[in-house]
């Protein structure tokens, strides 16, 4: 999600109601990920165990503090294009990013510790990945001093090599998972809400991935006149994706009883056994 | 990643007892383990009971091994000693961890 309102959008009605759907998919992204943020890290304080900690610590710091706090700074600049850059707006930039960048990093970790946590190569991409995050971040912040959102130098690239995939390892292993847990389902040795908890996470960190490109690709466009132009058709994109991807981790994380009991009735198997 | 002990038991086991050489031993296992969705690394002795009961006899006597019942009534037992000894889960599986991810409070 990029750091628009819809009070920066054109005047046709349709711009408009794109502008308006787009700030509603941003909240119900922001909101639903605290609630679900807070949830989980409130589940490791209960349990003591650390990967619920990690995962709610990223989603909090990526989907709330990072977008919401960089969202607030390009208001106060009074809006992408504002000349209003005082301290202020400088200062919530850079936290957002760090934030933004904190929760990446928490949620690979997340990932390989969950899924690889014995797996020599896979720390070493985990260490990579964060390596290139911050050098981008912090390479930004020493050449820019994040005075210029639209500034797009190597540190900038660094950053969002990272950003722009971070997503897909956790929808891969999250996959592979679901995998196979739906066969352990057919010897009743998986529960088919877990099984398809796996599916639905998944489903949501490829939502992530293809909200953050959606939001941002036209940053990079070499023409900032085309990118205007595919505004409103970006936004209602956005905005749609961001939709279904809150969608499949409020199923995930904060399941109502009637999709619990839809999981459990459409499966074949019976009880999981004790395994 | 290291073998878990109910994986290295049955490989043992089919070793020693079947004709089968140590790859071959192995590869039987790995496969029957696929289909029915776990890793050799982190197979539990009581999800292994259940592999052995349900998929591993079909690839045994698809390789014309002898007494199929016989040596999986063996394994069996020895899976049970060793279940004794062994956690009932491990709390950082991913299966664990997302089971509890849907019950935040």
């Amino acid at each position: 999600m990029t750091e628009r309102t819809g009070e920066e959008l054109g005047e046709s009605p349709v711009d408009v109601l794109a502008g308006s759907f787009y700030l509603v998919g941003t909240l119900a992204f922001v909101l639903v990920s605290l609630v679900i943020g807070t949830r989980l890290v409130r589940l490791s304080l209960r349990t003591g165990e650390r990967p619920e900690l990690y995962l709610g610590l990223g989603i909090l710091g990526t989907a709330v503090f990072g977008y919401g706090i960089q969202i607030v700074s390009v208001l106060v600049r009074g809006g992408p294009d504002g000349t209003n850059v005082t301290p202020l707006a400088v200062g919530l930039t850079a936290a957002g990013k760090l934030l933004h960048d904190a929760g990446v990093a928490l949620v690979l970790f997340f990932v390989l510790t969950v899924f690889r946590k014995d797996d020599r190569r896979a720390r070493v991409v985990f260490g990579m990945a964060v390596l290139v995050l911050w050098t981008g971040t912090l390479g930004l912040g020493f050449t820019t001093g994040y005075r210029d959102i639209f500034e797009r130098n190597l540190f900038w690239w660094l950053e969002y090599a990272v950003i722009w995939t971070y997503p897909l390892w956790g929808a891969y292993e999250s996959l592979r998972y679901h995998g196979m847990m739906r066969k352990r389902q057919r010897l009743g040795l998986a529960d088919p809400l877990v099984a398809n908890r796996f599916l639905l996470w998944a489903l949501g960190s490829l939502g992530t991935f293809a909200a953050t490109w959606l939001a941002s690709w036209p940053m990079v466009l070499p023409d900032p006149t085309v990118a205007r132009g595919l505004e409103t058709f970006n936004y209602l994109a956005t905005a749609a994706v961001g939709i279904a991807t809150v969608t499949a981790y409020s199923l995930a994380f904060l399941p109502p009883a009637w999709y619990r009991r839809w999981i459990a009735g459409r499966e074949p198997t019976g009880t999981p056994q004790a395994a | 990643m290291p073998d878990s002990p109910a994986f290295a038991l049955v490989c043992d086991h089919l070793e020693r007892a079947t004709s089968l050489a140590r790859p071959a031993a192995r590869g039987t296992v790995r496969l029957a383990l696929r289909e029915a969705g776990f890793d050799p690394d982190s197979v539990t002795p009581a999800q292994m009971m259940v592999v052995i009961e349900k998929v591993l006899p079909a690839e045994l006597r698809a390789l014309h091994i002898g007494d199929v019942d016989g040596h999986c009534s063996s394994i069996r037992g020895r899976l049970r000693r060793l279940q004794t000894g062994v956690q009932p889960g491990d709390p950082q599986s991913p299966e664990a961890v997302f089971a509890r991810l849907g019950q935040g409070s």
